[in-house]
């Protein structure tokens, strides 16, 4: 499959984050999965999804806030691992949680300026004629979707272009020898993770439910 | 006003587009027009006059927020009360008073509980279960176990809203769905345990530093994000000790 077709299944997967059905295909552990897969390996999308998928779990979007904007980094930072297959896995694992943590900022500033214009479209439809107020308004529905999907193909590009490169330079630029010190990045993020679901759970009160989900956690375990 | 009830058609027409709730949110009018989007199967035959209609669409246009998954809540329950000749404003401030109560039910019961727990399930599954399970198997389970409340609750939440009107109010507390909140809440957990069990065992397994490096990053990120509630910090803190220890091996 050829990188824009790939960036195109990424921006729909997109669509699923905010404007449509948010059946949880655009998270983490999912869309980098289908996106491993469609680059012909599956395991390496589970082992991003996986370490992804922890760090943004207690980011809550309640109401107007826009919250780091992680689902778009990862799909980009799959397609990146996929295409480039790279050899240096401790080195690469630790330049795509950078990429990601600096492109889930990036995607919040495209958040923001998608919603912006929504903004011109949502006051053009008040504006327009009252008797095509039905037309307009499922017009207006479509220019969001469409809009949507063009800012994730750019969000992506934006991503997986320039990682793409620099990615060259620094695999160029930091001898092998110097990997070792890349080597805990994997385990710091998901260590990270762990702690998030840590206080995502303290809040949700009631000793009982968190011993009996221990007990049973750990005796499925040893069954297992 | 004629109808008393709406074809099933219908009804599944206004769900279909809910899920379109969100496509146009924006800063002036948040879901308004998803909203407004939703109803016009329904306005249809409830207004067949296109006056009326014009009308009541542009009320539905003036602001709107809710959590996607529960607004229908609000989608049913100003169809009834259109339906029953209630006084516009009295409508559309009975809508307005509806958007605290659905957007904190549905973050709580979805965003802060459900999702989650899926997700955990999910990690769960592909990590520990992988050599019983085919990826895309697990894949299909994690998308039906957090699909089925999600449909679910639009669906309920739209015959709920237009069946209770204006006693809808009591209906939208999130105690009365608090088995299934305990319930996503033990999978989330026995999820995590299995989880995290595993990566102990394998963290321990590798060499000291790797067990340094977890404790350190997952002791950091829960104090840091429980004091101050930072996201960004505890992740590029936990980097930074990795990179000191790892430094610390290659010296």
């Amino acid at each position: 499959m050829s990188i824009w077709m790939a960036l195109a299944v990424g921006s729909i997967i997109s669509l699923d984050i905010h404007v449509f059905f948010q059946s949880a295909i655009s998270q983490p552990l999912i869309s980098a999965t289908l996106i491993g897969w469609l680059c012909g390996d599956i395991m390496l999308g589970v082992q991003l999804g996986m370490l992804f998928q922890l760090l943004w779990i207690s980011s809550l979007p309640v109401g107007a806030v826009i919250p780091p904007e992680i689902n778009q980094s990862v799909i980009a930072a799959t397609l990146l691992a996929g295409y480039i297959k790279p050899e240096r896995m401790d080195l690469f694992t630790a330049f795509l949680i950078i990429l990601v943590i600096l492109g889930s900022f990036i995607g919040a500033r495209f958040l923001y300026f998608s919603r912006l214009i929504n903004v011109k479209i949502f006051e053009r439809l008040i504006a327009g004629r009252e008797e095509q107020i039905e037309k307009q308004t499922s017009r207006a529905i479509w220019y969001g979707l469409i809009l949507q999907f063009v800012f994730s193909y750019i969000l992506l590009m934006v991503l997986y272009f320039p990682g793409s490169f620099l990615w060259q330079s620094i695999e160029k630029f930091i001898p092998p020898r110097l990997d070792i010190l890349f080597s805990y990045f994997e385990i710091a993020v998901l260590a990270s993770g762990c702690g998030f679901v840590f206080f995502l759970y303290k809040r949700k009160h009631k000793q009982i439910i968190l011993a009996s989900a221990l007990l049973l956690g750990l005796l499925l375990l040893i069954k297992v | 006003m004629q109808i008393t009830q709406f074809p099933l058609g219908t009804r599944l027409s206004v769900l279909w587009r809910s899920f379109f709730i969100q496509a146009l949110w924006n800063f002036k009018s948040l879901l308004s027009v998803g909203f407004t989007f939703s109803l016009l199967p329904a306005a249809r035959k409830l207004y067949p006059d296109s006056g009326e209609r014009i009308n009541f669409l542009r009320r539905q246009l003036a602001f709107f927020n809710a959590h996607p998954y529960v607004a229908p809540f609000a989608i049913g329950a100003v169809l009834r009360l259109e339906m029953d000749g209630h006084p516009p404003e009295k409508v559309d401030r009975f809508r307005d008073a509806l958007i605290g109560p659905m957007g904190s039910m549905g973050d709580q019961l979805f965003w802060a509980t459900i999702r989650p727990a899926v997700m955990l399930f999910g990690i769960a599954l592909l990590r520990v279960f992988e050599p019983w399970l085919n990826t895309f198997a697990a894949l299909i389970i994690v998308l039906l176990v957090y699909n089925i409340p999600n449909i679910y609750m639009r669906w309920h939440s739209l015959n709920k809203g237009f069946e209770l009107g204006y006693r809808l109010i009591k209906e939208l507390k999130i105690e009365n769905y608090e088995r299934l909140l305990l319930r996503y809440r033990i999978l989330g957990l026995v999820s995590f345990v299995i989880f995290l069990a595993e990566l102990l065992e394998r963290t321990v397994e590798t060499d000291i530093l790797h067990t340094l490096v977890f404790m350190l990053s997952m002791g950091l990120t829960f104090y840091i994000r429980r004091r101050w509630s930072l996201i960004y910090t505890p992740v590029l803190l936990s980097l930074l000790a990795a990179f000191i220890l790892g430094l610390i091996k290659f010296l």
